[in-house]
């Protein structure tokens, strides 16, 4: 029996009032690109927020190789090789494109930083060069401030932030949602890449066409709750509906 | 024509410069004593230690935060440094002791703000009324003297003609330069101050630089508080008063944005020089001591607007 690298077993999310998770269960298994699916204010997010550090469940426990992880912010999170692509990408504007692939991680070593320590930006330089040109995605000046570069640049610059360390999972949540659609072909190519390159990858996205052609399996939540996880060759896209919207 | 006129216009630095150099042309016409030795050495003392502090409140308003507290801070730590030496402690330790003094109350108000979420506005202003009444209870609203000669070296003496002072300062602003551009530390300040959620979702401890600014900007208080008594060769309770103004006026003339995220040393540096001229200036020039508040206020009106409009032509089309 083949074992998944993450599990999330019973995880729960309330905001006041509001239960944003319902124990929710999440595997992801050895070499795959799992699609996370719902409508608007499933949960998706809140999902993998929980899951990158930025929020901590209400209840609910996170293993990583059957070992149970401790991660109550985004520090932990990186610490252990779970990186995210965020909808907003989160980028820093007022630094350059250098400053914002290493952001948290300058010492250039994969670690997260201590402070107090010395950078160095020429090195730095040069390997941002390097990831932007491996990702073939577009041309960008790695001095230029961020607030400066269009929505795709933009989003070069957060994909390349993530997996600057060869991550062991990435989160992208809906990463072509603000790219012209020329520019979404070469990202789902580059998902496919990181499977190759044995990333495990969480994609969360609307248009179900990008999902199908790049997720192994496709998880799907409603209202908070996890619907079912299927393998996208046994599923068509009518059925995905169907489950997203809940008719039956 | 243009092309120049909008490279001046984007390089805070560069403008700033021109109109000090400016300024201070005027000023030598309407009154030759500006350029004497003598005047600038008396300029260059407050200037170095307005520029002490001002380096480190450069950090803080780049956090997007602020520190009204340095003024009392200063006489605080000035006074508990005052009280060691006649109390008949070393200078040494009284040095030590008062520099703590500024630094614990930096602590203070670094753990207040992100310990309770407290806004620093808040706290500083609190600390500002808390620290400046400490020093009366303790000083007992006198004025403390004397203190050993030998402590007035460092508020007074000279090496090669130039105050000790401004050597210290120049130290100050190299090492905090450092600090802020080749740091990991610094790097961390400009994120958070620029978007803290982005900051927070990178990793970054946005509480641990916090609280470190506001500690180190005690710090460099206490530092102009000791100081400062060495040079008046005594502590009154009175000293630091309207500093905090002044010094977030030249950190903000400098170019530092209070909405956080941009600003540099070397910009600090300029408008610490600004300030210090611009109150020299006042004095030369004889202008009415209420006009000079009038006219700080609306340099710095006029630095913001300008700030205001630089973000604006830099935003996104």
């Amino acid at each position: 029996m083949i074992k998944p690298i993450i599990e999330m077993r019973g995880i729960s999310k309330n905001f006041g009032a509001i239960q944003a998770l319902e124990n929710v269960d999440l595997e992801l298994m050895p070499h795959e690109v799992l699609g996370l699916v719902g409508d608007n204010a499933a949960g998706k997010t809140t999902l993998m927020k929980i899951l990158c550090g930025r929020y901590i469940p209400s209840s609910g426990r996170i293993y990583m190789e059957g070992k149970k992880l401790d991660i109550f912010s985004p520090f932990d999170a990186r610490k252990v090789g779970i990186e995210t692509v965020y909808q907003d990408l989160a980028l820093a504007d007022n630094l350059d494109v250098t400053a914002n692939i290493f952001l948290g991680k300058e010492s250039l070593r994969g670690g997260l930083n201590q402070y107090f320590k010395v950078m160095d930006v020429k090195r730095m330089r040069e390997k941002a060069r390097r990831i932007i040109e491996k990702l073939e995605l577009e041309e960008l000046d790695i001095t230029r401030k961020v607030r400066n570069l269009s929505g795709g640049q933009r989003q070069v610059v957060a994909i390349a932030r993530a997996i600057s360390f060869n991550p062991k999972v990435l989160i992208m949540d809906e990463p072509t949602a603000s790219l012209a659609i020329s520019k979404v072909s070469r990202v789902l190519e580059l998902v496919k890449r990181f499977r190759k390159e044995n990333i495990l990858v969480i994609y969360i996205g609307h248009r179900l066409q990008e999902i199908f052609q790049i997720a192994d399996r496709v998880m799907i939540l409603r209202r908070g709750k996890n619907i079912g996880t299927y393998k996208t060759s046994e599923i068509s896209m009518d059925e995905v509906i169907k489950l997203i919207i809940g008719e039956h | 024509m243009k092309k120049l006129w909008s490279w001046f216009l984007n390089s805070q630095e560069m403008s700033l410069l021109l109109v000090f150099i400016i300024l201070c042309v005027i000023t030598g016409i309407l009154n030759p004593v500006f350029f004497t030795f003598r005047n600038l050495i008396v300029v260059s003392r407050s200037f170095s230690l307005f520029l002490i502090i001002a380096v480190l409140m450069n950090f803080v308003i780049i956090l997007r935060e602020i520190d009204l507290s340095v003024g009392s801070v200063v006489a605080l730590s000035g006074t508990v440094c005052g009280l060691s030496l006649v109390s008949g402690l070393s200078i040494p330790l009284s040095i030590i002791i008062g520099i703590s003094t500024g630094t614990l109350m930096g602590f203070i108000n670094g753990f207040l703000i992100t310990r309770f979420s407290i806004h620093s506005f808040v706290v500083t202003l609190a600390m500002l009324y808390a620290a400046r009444g400490a020093v009366y209870v303790i000083g007992m609203g006198r004025p403390i003297y004397p203190f050993p000669k030998s402590f007035a070296i460092l508020g007074e003496g000279k090496f090669l003609g130039i105050p000790i002072l401004v050597f210290i300062a120049l130290a100050w602003v190299i090492v905090g330069n450092f600090f802020l551009a080749k740091t990991t530390y610094g790097r961390a300040v400009y994120a958070v101050g620029g978007n803290s959620e982005t900051a927070t979702r990178a990793g970054l401890n946005v509480k641990k630089i916090k609280q470190w600014s506001f500690l180190l900007n005690g710090l460099s208080a206490g530092i102009s508080g000791v100081l400062l008594v060495s040079r008046l060769s005594v502590a009154q309770p009175s000293m630091g008063t309207g500093w905090e103004l002044q010094i977030i006026a030249a950190v903000v003339i400098g170019g530092t944005s209070l909405l956080g995220g941009e600003g540099t040393i070397l910009g600090t540096l300029i408008g610490v020089m600004f300030i210090s001229i611009l109150n020299n200036i006042m004095i030369l020039i004889r202008i009415n001591v209420y006009w000079q508040n009038i006219v700080v206020g609306l340099i710095l009106i006029l630095a913001t607007i300008l700030d205001t409009v630089r973000r604006r032509k830099q935003l996104p089309e």
